[in-house]
């Protein structure tokens, strides 16, 4: 389902580029015709005294020299001159039959109208008819312009790039489903190792179960043969009297319940006891439908009661009230002597992961949603309106330009913290001149803080070493939080951002007078998908990604970040950065 | 006879721009708000002729906008288009306190929505509509 999200947004992107692509194109070439018509208008209405005159002294060769002249200089498709009735007299590129000799009079049948690329001019040589000057000044070539192809590029680097996590995502959820259905084959009964590994390898999790499952045999093969070994040495030894199988169920994580066949509880392990709330004392004996307040679980339960099945039973059901309650996955099974087996699985972060995730998805489609229909509304107008006076017309591409790259950034985010994610994110360090890089971030948020009506004031010293570091993923990191203080700080508000550095670390300091926080959400921000409580803040759009992949950068960097926050006050958030030592660079 | 009215109320300064632009190109007096707050004092004060809402917006947002608007005696006839970049429906719960007559999801074509609001209100005056 995640994988298909990603596919239905990188189609989203993929439409709306070819939709770009093709309105700047059919309008390039509108503009390039009526150029090519509007100069071969003023060729012909050129060279119209010229030819009239050359054409009264009978002097056409003088005319088709000026046509093969002007032909190969001015690069035209089409340069000739006719009579009335369409004989051609002179042809700049020698592509048709000339006459050598002129008749005294011919009559006026020719087209003499401009059509298209080709256009007309007609002059009359008195006494003997009337001439037709033809100019075809050529057709667009059609090549892609630079616009074009930024455009194209842009749009399928976002595609690209958006099917890369959809496919990083599906891998994932695809491994960690297998884990947990091997788990739930394991509580069903099942103990063949082979049959517990999983295919999907993906992103980890799956190796690792299988690394576990291999490590669990090893551990098996060397028992027996410690066991063997110690049956022969110790052959006068009593059997082993102490009964293993209780203390391992009371070690398993998983809850375990055996069922008379009035379904009372005949057995339940520590972790069944746990899950329900109770003690197995007063768990013993119980009927479990008591043990359950939700009342589907309870039909559920009957179903085994009346012997309707033996097929194993799967539900889940909430345990407990609020956000304090628990989700269990309830595995069901019939045993052949009568009664059940009951497998009780927490599932709660499974199904909280699964909500952040559903969640995220519905944020970055809106995320993804606005810029695109801010491209369709300049689009729909470039190509509604080709006569469109250049200043509106460039207004209009620059927005298209603008959008792309939000587009280029919410889909960078989405990768970055994929990447972080999946353990594959990895930073590329080199030299950062740090003035010029804040110098940047100040030009690119200027404008921003500026639509917005907020005092924005970079507190820089006269001079910042060079640190290293990643800087494309410290500018990420810096912009994030940056961008997050001028989204939540009301209009009229002050944003400042202080630099400084000593001989060890950077530390920036970014301070606004916004809404602030609650000691609660404080705690909790930078954690993935959180986005405070505060209604203030659900209004805005935003994914909850920002301030954790900016965390996940500075950590990546060996530094720090934290914040300080004051509701209804404003937030400083500070990043410590530690500088490193310079790369030394091959002479 | 004057023209008719629109408010076109987003927090997107470029859809609000562009929609301006488009109905202001047919005809009509447009007005433009970028929260549920502003847009109900500036419908309060024109009653337009169709109002035309985002869903989500800081502060008052579009639903409880659209909410405010039909609580008000002199407002509770204007029909509200709403834009919506979310996937969701409104709930038929929320659309009987509304005046709702429309919901187009994001991205939307303008040409669309323009044929919707002549639907809707009629043209930009009497005598473009003779003419």
């Amino acid at each position: 389902m995640v994988g298909l999200a990603y596919v239905g947004v990188a189609a989203l992107v993929a439409g709306a580029t070819v939709g770009a692509w093709w309105s700047v194109h059919a309008h390039e070439t509108h503009v390039q015709r009526q150029a090519s018509a509007q100069r071969g208008d003023a060729i012909a209405a050129a060279l119209r005294d010229h030819v009239a005159a050359k054409a009264k002294a009978d002097d056409f060769g003088a005319v088709r020299a000026l046509l093969a002249d002007l032909a190969a200089s001015q690069s035209l498709s089409a340069a000739r001159v006719t009579l009335g009735d369409g004989t051609v007299v002179a042809d700049g590129r020698e592509a048709a039959s000339i006459i050598s000799k002129i008749p005294e009079r011919w009559p006026s049948t020719a087209n003499t109208i401009s059509d298209g690329p080709t256009r007309r001019a007609v002059l009359d040589v008195p006494g003997r008819g009337p001439l037709v000057i033809e100019i075809n000044a050529g057709e667009p070539t059609g090549a892609m312009t630079d616009l074009e192809f930024f455009i194209l590029a842009g749009g399928a680097a976002v595609v690209v790039a958006t099917l890369a996590i959809g496919l990083a995502a599906r891998r994932r959820t695809r491994s960690l489903a297998e884990v947990g259905d091997a788990l739930a084959a394991f509580a069903s009964g099942e103990t063949d190792l082979g049959a517990l590994h999983v295919r999907e390898t993906g992103a980890g999790s799956g190796d690792a179960w299988n690394r576990l499952l291999n490590e669990l045999a090893t551990l098996r093969i060397r028992r027996r043969v410690e066991d063997a070994s110690e049956r022969r040495t110790v052959a006068n030894a009593a059997p082993a009297t102490d009964d293993i199988v209780p203390r391992v169920a009371d070690a398993l994580w998983i809850g375990l319940i055996g069922l008379e066949s009035d379904l009372r509880i005949r057995y339940c392990n520590g972790a069944a006891g746990i899950f329900l709330g109770s003690t197995r004392d007063k768990l013993i004996g119980k009927a479990i439908s008591d043990c359950f307040s939700d009342p589907a679980a309870a039909a559920e339960l009957a179903k085994v009661g009346d012997g309707r099945t033996r097929a194993r039973q799967v539900f889940e059901t909430r345990v407990g009230e609020g956000d304090g309650a628990t989700v269990l996955r309830v595995s069901v099974r019939g045993l052949t002597t009568g009664g059940a087996m009951l497998a009780l699985e927490d599932v709660t972060q499974q199904r909280i992961a699964d909500r952040s995730r559903n969640a995220f998805v519905e944020q970055a489609t809106h995320e993804l949603r606005t810029p695109l229909t801010n491209i369709r509304l300049c689009m729909e107008e470039l190509l509604d309106a080709p006569d469109l006076e250049p200043a509106k017309r460039a207004q209009h591409l620059n927005v298209v330009n603008q959008e792309v790259r939000r587009l280029e950034r919410i889909v960078g985010d989405m990768l970055s913290i994929s990447e972080i994610e999946a353990g594959t994110l990895q930073l590329a360090p080199d030299d950062v001149r740090l003035a010029p890089m804040f110098e940047e971030i100040q030009t690119d948020f200027t404008t921003q803080a500026k639509t917005k009506n907020l005092r924005l004031t970079f507190a820089m010293p006269p001079k910042l070493p060079t640190m290293v570091g990643d800087r494309d993923k410290l500018t990420l990191a810096i912009t994030n939080v940056l961008g997050n203080a001028i989204k939540y700080t009301p209009e009229g508000g002050d944003v400042t951002v202080s630099v400084r550095a000593d001989d060890k670390e950077l530390i920036v300091q970014i301070a606004d007078t916004g809404i602030g926080m609650s000691p609660e959400d404080a705690a909790k921000v930078f954690e993935r998908f959180y986005r405070a409580k505060d209604p203030r803040v659900s209004k805005i759009t935003g994914t909850g990604l920002g301030l954790a992949l900016a965390r996940d950068v500075v950590k990546l960097h060996g530094g720090d970040i934290g914040v300080e926050s004051v509701k209804d006050k404003g937030s400083t958030f500070t990043i410590r950065v530690p500088l490193g030592a310079p790369l030394r660079h091959a002479a | 006879m004057p023209a008719k009215t629109i408010l076109v109320c987003d927090d997107e300064s470029v859809i609000t721009f562009m929609l301006a632009s488009r109905f202001r190109e047919l005809g009509y007096n447009v007005l433009t708000g970028s929260d549920g707050d502003e847009g109900f004092r500036l419908a309060s004060e024109s009653i337009p002729a169709a109002v035309i809402s985002d869903y989500q917006m800081p502060g008052v947002d579009g639903l409880h906008f659209a909410k405010r608007l039909k609580q008000d005696a002199r407002t509770a006839a204007i029909p509200v288009l709403m834009l919506t970049a979310r996937g969701h429906r409104i709930s038929p719960r929320d659309l009987q306190e509304t005046n709702i007559v429309q919901v187009m999801p994001k991205p939307f074509s303008a040409k669309e929505l323009a044929a919707m609001v002549l639907d809707i209100c009629g043209p930009a005056s009497d005598e473009r509509a003779a003419a």
